[in-house]
């Protein structure tokens, strides 16, 4: 391993001396220290002892009588008799701890059920309940909910993921509104707000971002892919370049969330609030959608044959047929 | 050899700054060092020196306050013992590995002895789906906050409105869902329970006001739910009936408990409690003619109203 940058040096020794502290007669050997803190085996025990001599001629009066740090280094065994500087280890912030234990309740919850109840804790458990004693009573005021609603879906990708193999699925495309049945390679599960696969779909024959809670029936098949040495995560943008049609629309006061939610080519501010912005359109049932929700806040100002009043209109038309 | 020597001389001054009794000025912290510790030529080298040493221990995450000095009438350092590290547990092998994932999964640059881990126990895979929470200064103070109960303010923007406000909060609950961190607590301002979405907070306008609360036994739960669920008014129960090519995703979008019927044609009846009927109207749009309201008749009617008004509109642009 390669040597440690200086300041890489300072946060472990410091984050480690508590931790050999702890360990009190028990000590560790220079292996463990090592493989635990990510330590180069070779400058351990050279930075430990320049760390014991860190006080020689410092000028100290309140922190020690005696000296800072008092290893002992006998039997392969590093043992820490005596540290006066560091009170707690220098590891994350109690915000990130905070953070981190939010998301490993969350993971232990969603595997809940999947175990024996009566079962002990398992290893994530008994982590969820030490990082809740350190963190103390305002704990559970920070919660992470990024599972819900895709657990049995998110499994099954991911087991297919690993294993590399294809997975059939009933899918509901919502910018052609129709339900499909394909069959993909899946690359990768992503998570913005919602959780997506980004995966090989062999009936269009390209790749495509799958909404994980708009997959229905999924199984993994026995058929095997060799995923991509890369592959294109920024998949699923829609480009504003040019290369889509573009309508333009004024937008009243209660509508401006639409410039924040989708992509825009531009944005002016028209007073009292109002906006007025292009958008690209990359599928008709989208823009008709969009139209139809918005009603009277949304004036067509300019859209391509196709794609401006009428295809709102007749939309409309349409739907209001099913209720005559 | 240098980099060696440069680790030792933050960690003595670390040591001179936590030592000390007062904030200590640069020349009375160069005092307490041995000599050459600050191999420089000139004083100004010195001093830049210094400088970049106080910044890359607060890069650390060591707090170096800057203070007048009582001595004299310049900035002085120093280290508070209570603000330095984190108390953090001892995971073994095996809790070590399954925090690993998390940390992963969280698409985390934590690094595992950083929580109290054993890093040899991360099984490096990279093909853990990653949730990568986002966060940001903001969304940190006001973890702190909530684990803390300390009271915040900060400037906010209404989702409804665009109206921008100060606001005064004592920060109950703090929760990442559907992508984004909600707050909830209480709003001093205006003397109730309220819920925050942590990206319409004004960048870098967090801040405790210094006073400390009670925390709730029971905080209000936040509540990402369908925004037509939300609010304060009361609700009336629609009913949709869905075709079947939506039926599925629909009854996961909105739970098997909304299902009244499932007919023969594989289409379902769904029973939504809707208490902001404009925006469950979008919801319902968004299924095109896949989707009808069928009771009651105040919402049904008006949601014919509504498309004939649009139907009727014609002539392209």
């Amino acid at each position: 391993m390669a040597a440690l940058p200086a300041m890489e040096t300072l946060v472990r020794l410091l984050n480690l001396v508590t931790w050999l502290a702890e360990r009190g007669e028990e000590g560790a050997s220079p292996e463990e220290v090592a493989r635990r803190f990510d330590y180069p085996m070779d400058q351990l025990l050279i930075d430990l002892e320049d760390l014991q001599y860190v006080d020689d001629d410092l000028y100290l009066d309140r922190l020690t009588t005696t000296d800072l740090f008092d290893f002992e280094f006998t039997e392969q065994r590093i043992r820490l008799r005596h540290n006066d500087l560091v009170p707690r280890p220098l590891g994350v912030r109690r915000e990130e701890l905070a953070e981190i234990h939010a998301m490993a309740r969350e993971v232990a919850t969603h595997l809940e059920g999947e175990g024996d109840e009566d079962a002990d804790l398992g290893p994530l458990e008994r982590a969820v309940l030490k990082l809740s004693t350190v963190l103390g009573p305002g704990a559970d005021s920070v919660q992470v909910d990024v599972l819900s609603g895709v657990g049995r879906t998110l499994g099954l990708m991911e087991e297919a993921i690993r294993a590399r193999r294809c997975v059939e699925m009933d899918y509901y495309s919502y910018d052609r509104d129709e339900m499909t049945h394909r069959v993909v390679e899946p690359y990768r599960c992503i998570y913005a707000g919602f959780w997506y696969l980004l995966a090989h779909c062999r009936h269009a024959e390209d790749l495509r971002l799958f909404r994980l809670d708009r997959v229905l029936d999924a199984t993994r098949v026995d058929e095997a892919f060799e995923p991509p040495a890369e592959v294109d995560e920024g998949l699923g943008g829609v480009p504003i370049d040019g290369s889509l049609p573009e309508v333009t629309l004024d937008l009243d006061r209660s509508a401006r969330w639409v410039a924040d939610q989708y992509p825009t080519v531009s944005v002016e501010e028209s007073g009292d609030g109002d906006l007025r912005v292009v958008l690209p359109v990359a599928a008709v049932q989208w823009l008709e959608r969009l139209l139809l929700r918005l009603g009277p806040a949304a004036t067509v100002v300019d859209a391509p044959t196709g794609l401006g009043k009428d295809l709102r209109s007749a939309a409309a038309a349409r739907i209001l047929n099913r209720y005559a | 050899m240098a980099e060696q020597a440069k680790w030792e001389r933050l960690a003595k001054l670390v040591a001179v700054l936590m030592d000390a009794p007062y904030p200590l000025t640069q020349v009375e912290v160069m005092d307490r060092l041995p000599a050459g510790t600050y191999p420089a030529k000139d004083s100004e080298s010195v001093r830049r020196m210094f400088e970049r040493d106080k910044d890359d221990l607060r890069a650390t995450g060591i707090l170096v306050r800057t203070a007048v000095s009582p001595n004299f009438d310049v900035d002085g350092y120093i280290i508070d013992r209570e603000d330095f590290g984190t108390d953090l547990p001892a995971f073994d092998r095996e809790e070590s590995a399954a925090v690993a994932l998390v940390l992963t999964a969280m698409g985390s640059s934590v690094r595992l002895w950083e929580v109290g881990g054993d890093a040899s126990a991360d099984p490096g895979t990279s093909l853990i789906p990653s949730a990568g929470i986002g966060d940001n200064e903001d969304v940190r103070a006001l973890l702190l906050a909530v684990t803390d109960s300390a009271t915040v303010r900060f400037t906010y923007r209404d989702a409804g409105s665009d109206l921008v406000e100060a606001r005064v909060v004592e920060p109950h609950l703090i929760a990442y869902v559907k992508g984004h961190w909600h707050l909830s607590g209480h709003d001093l301002g205006r003397n109730g329970g309220r819920q925050f979405r942590a990206d319409r907070i004004a960048a870098g306008s967090v801040a405790r006001t210094g006073d400390r609360f009670d925390p709730p036994e029971r905080p209000r739960p936040i509540s990402a739910d369908h925004f037509w669920r939300m609010g304060s008014g009361s609700s009336t129960d629609v009913e949709l009936l869905v075709d079947a090519r939506h039926a599925a995703w629909v009854e996961q979008f909105l739970g098997s408990h909304t299902v009244a019927d499932r007919r023969s044609d594989g289409s379902v009846v769904v029973v939504e409690e809707v208490k902001n009927l404009g925006a469950f109207r979008g919801f319902v749009l968004s299924l095109l003619d896949g989707a009808e309201v069928i009771g009651p008749p105040e919402v049904r009617d008006a949601m014919v109203a509504w498309l004939a008004l649009l139907a009727g509109e014609g002539e392209d642009v």
